[in-house]
């Protein structure tokens, strides 16, 4: 176990400092400088390269970006916030609190509400409630979430005026119903669909007849003990779940006009602010691998029958 | 050992088994004849699939609505006369199927008239026309030319079929109030209606008004025609990325699968990286780098390719690149898992051991075998292809103006999303059809292919 955890560790480590050498190597693959403007000369240009280190070789910059990096520096804004730490603005700027504030209330909401749904279906197999349900995620997944999101802000913000039409700085509690709903849909409907499929092959099991022949109720018998086993394919989603709602987070928060990380993302990128978009890019995947890792070792941790040793399906 | 008396290996005389057993066999009565015979043709497995499709409501219903929609993109915009880059200056903002004031004074021109030329509707229309120059065209036999002296605002030009000399100009008012009697000839000729006068050029006729049925745009742009447009650069880019996909997974995956060993556990390690590289992250990055460079590259090169990719669009080119880029790793897990799987198979260790070269074996083992996971991986690849689309062109790094998409037009919208909610709703509606019968369609082949999987 120990092994395959340090394993793991050291293939999320190596995936991380690929994604900052891809990420270093394709901004600067782009033509120009940042600091190229109408009125910029040559040697302002010169000058303010080495001032932030630009001039000199690329290599040196990568070593210097990721020794940064280890040490919890990275670096300063160019353009965009002009000699600001990049960690200031991603973390104490309240950026990176409001886009995860949003994130973990779609996760906990997708779940809380995927998973039942997904259980309901499965029991009511072939009912209207299962039809019902059915239509709903088979739409949910294939509905865009700015289709979505802008859906919410036609009818509850403008049509019917029940919800703020610019969520903001999220300070008031109605604020984030509609960004949190955008985002969580899709995962919901997926959680459901999982759930579901795997519900309908746990509650075949011996085991499940053996419960009811005991005579327990059915709640419990869904809950107790059908359920712990077929969590395992919605453990194994959260992964490529967290990087969804990341996705997710750009398009919700242009839409909603959240000042959060993922717009600032998309600004930092079209600006070529390069270390924000390093920094942000790190961050950000150093999350979606984080949660990978975590999932792996929890999931193998929940399901004994899966084998530790060979980490290959 | 037992010594074998019937069939020895090598013997000089193979031992003639009908004569051995003559007297065990009798021959078959007609009633057996019949019942050894093949009653009805063997259903191949292509056929079978296609039974169970046709069987599956849901994924027939879907089919039949994503062959609707593809219609729509693909021959819509012949039946229209609208298209996605025209800007019509006098139908801005409008709703849907409203017509513009100078539309509405056509409509009523026309209760009274056989055709006319709107002036301000089109880019081509008379208003546009260089003057001095005599223009013709022709209806029901007859040829009608004109000169363009002097071009007015809001006017028609417009024929009644009855009247000898019918080509006039009409004032909006006029039309308005139904009034044609106080019109004015601008200039008429009657010579030279069978050949075509030098320097002129072919009129387009306007038999009716065709309504903006979804509305139009800020820029007075048909979104019926917009959307038609986007629904069939979406549906290209979906197909086309599926199959670049296609390419390059299974090429690598079943190179690994093949080879198996050291070769295989390397080429993995790769797909893994690059599976847990988070990929919306790298795919936005990448439209950005390669934006500049591509176009630069394209404007530069003289090959007949980059002249095609130029024609498309650098969003798109850049679209395919990341595919080719990031999306194969799922691709080759599937083959390769399936070559592995088909690999171990007792027919293909029969081949092996009759000698049959590796080559044969991938034609008429491998490949055959695996055609049906390759296609519904494929089908469900479109989709999301689609998805991704849509989501760069929504947050502006897709497909750029005049050139339209589903994405692109929803991202449009949102800007005057409070005024004019119908703008995001038309392409938002069609995009997610379309996402949902493919992935209903992909459910239904995969169900088909495969219900092993159900």
């Amino acid at each position: 176990m120990l092994s395959y955890v340090a394993k793991r560790i050291g293939v999320s480590v190596l995936t991380l400092l690929l994604i900052i050498c891809i990420t270093f190597l394709l901004m600067n693959a782009v033509p120009g400088s940042p600091f190229m403007t109408e009125k910029s000369t040559p040697e302002m240009i010169a000058m303010a390269e080495a001032k932030y280190g630009l001039d000199k070789p690329l290599i040196v910059q990568l070593w210097n970006y990721i020794k940064g990096y280890f040490q919890g520096d990275m670096g300063v804004s160019l353009k965009m916030q002009k000699g600001t730490d990049v960690t200031t603005i991603i973390f104490r700027e309240g950026k990176f609190v409001l886009s995860f504030k949003l994130g973990v209330w779609a996760v906990l909401l997708a779940v809380i509400v995927g998973v039942p749904l997904g259980c309901i279906a499965a029991y009511n197999r072939g009912s209207w409630i299962d039809s019902v349900l059915r239509v709903m995620t088979t739409v949910g997944v294939a509905i865009p979430s700015f289709v979505l999101c802008s859906l919410l802000l036609i009818y509850c913000g403008v049509k019917w005026e029940l919800l703020p039409v610019i969520s903001g700085s999220l300070t008031d509690w109605k604020a984030y119903i509609a960004p949190v709903i955008g985002l969580s849909f899709y995962p919901m409907c997926y959680i459901a669909k999982l759930t579901r499929t795997s519900m309908l092959d746990a509650i075949n099991q011996d085991y499940i007849r053996t419960a009811r022949a005991k005579g327990l109720k059915t709640g419990r018998i869904i809950f107790k003990h059908a359920l712990r086993n077929c969590l395992i394919p919605v453990i194994t989603y959260l992964g490529p779940m967290t990087a969804g709602i990341i996705t997710g987070g750009f398009v919700v928060e242009q839409t909603f006009q959240i000042p959060g990380l993922g717009k600032y993302f998309i600004s930092s990128i079209l600006n070529r602010d390069y270390p924000i978009i390093m920094g942000t890019t790190v961050v950000l995947a150093a999350l979606v691998i984080m949660m990978n890792l975590i999932v792996d070792i929890t999931y193998k941790l929940v399901d004994p029958r899966i084998s530790l040793i060979k980490g290959d399906s | 050992m037992q010594k074998l008396n019937l069939f020895q290996l090598n013997a000089d005389r193979v031992p003639d088994l009908k004569e051995m057993f003559a007297a065990d066999f009798t021959p078959a009565s007609a009633e057996e004849r019949v019942s050894a015979t093949e009653s009805r043709k063997s259903v191949s497995y292509w056929r079978d699939a296609l039974r169970r499709f046709k069987q599956n409501k849901v994924s027939m219903g879907a089919l039949a609505l994503f062959f609707v929609i593809f219609l729509f993109s693909f021959l819509g915009p012949m039946l229209i006369p609208y298209n996605y880059a025209d800007q019509y200056r006098c139908s801005m903002k409008l709703a849907p199927g409203e017509f513009s004031k100078a539309e509405m004074t056509a409509k009523a021109a026309l209760e009274h008239a056989d055709l006319i030329y709107d002036t301000v509707l089109s880019p081509g229309s008379i208003s546009s026309l260089s003057r001095n120059t005599t223009y013709w065209f022709r209806h029901k036999g007859v040829t009608y030319s004109f000169y363009n002296e002097k071009t007015l605002g809001d006017v028609i030009v417009l024929f009644r079929a009855e009247d000898a000399d019918p080509l006039v100009y009409i004032s909006e008012k006029d039309a308005e109030n139904g009034v044609f009697d106080n019109v004015t000839v601008i200039a008429y000729s009657t010579e030279n209606i069978d050949t075509r006068a030098e320097n002129t050029a072919r009129l387009p006729l306007i038999r009716n008004v065709c309504p903006h049925v979804f509305g139009t745009d800020s820029a007075g742009r048909d979104l019926m025609a917009r959307c038609m447009y986007g629904g069939r650069v979406s549906l290209s880019i979906g197909i086309i990325a599926a199959l670049i996909v296609l390419f390059i997974g299974s090429l690598y995956g079943s190179v690994a699968g093949l080879i198996g060993g050291k070769v295989d556990f390397i080429m993995m390690r790769v797909v893994d990286i690059i599976y847990s590289v988070p990929d919306v992250l790298i795919v936005l990055l990448l439209q950005v780098v390669l934006k500049d460079p591509l176009q630069a590259w394209l404007d530069s090169s003289p090959s007949g390719f980059a002249r095609m990719m130029s024609n498309l669009g650098v969003g798109i080119v850049s679209i395919f690149i990341t595919f080719a880029c990031l999306y194969w790793v799922g691709m080759s897990r599937i083959v390769r898992g399936q070559v592995l799987q088909l690999k171990s198979q007792e027919f293909v260790t029969a081949a092996t051991a009759l000698g049959v070269p590796r080559s044969r074996i991938v034609k008429r083992h491998l490949l055959p075998n695996s055609v049906g996971q390759l296609v519904i991986a494929t089908c469900l690849q479109i989709p999301s292809a689609i998805f991704l689309e849509s989501f760069l062109s929504f947050l502006g790094l897709g497909v750029s103006i005049p050139m339209t998409s589903l994405g692109s037009l929803c991202s449009d919208a949102l800007e005057t999303i409070t005024l004019y909610p119908y703008r995001l709703l038309y392409p938002g509606i069609i995009l997610t059809l379309l996402v949902l019968t493919l992935n209903l369609v992909g459910d239904g082949i995969r169900d088909a292919l495969d219900p092993r999987l159900k």
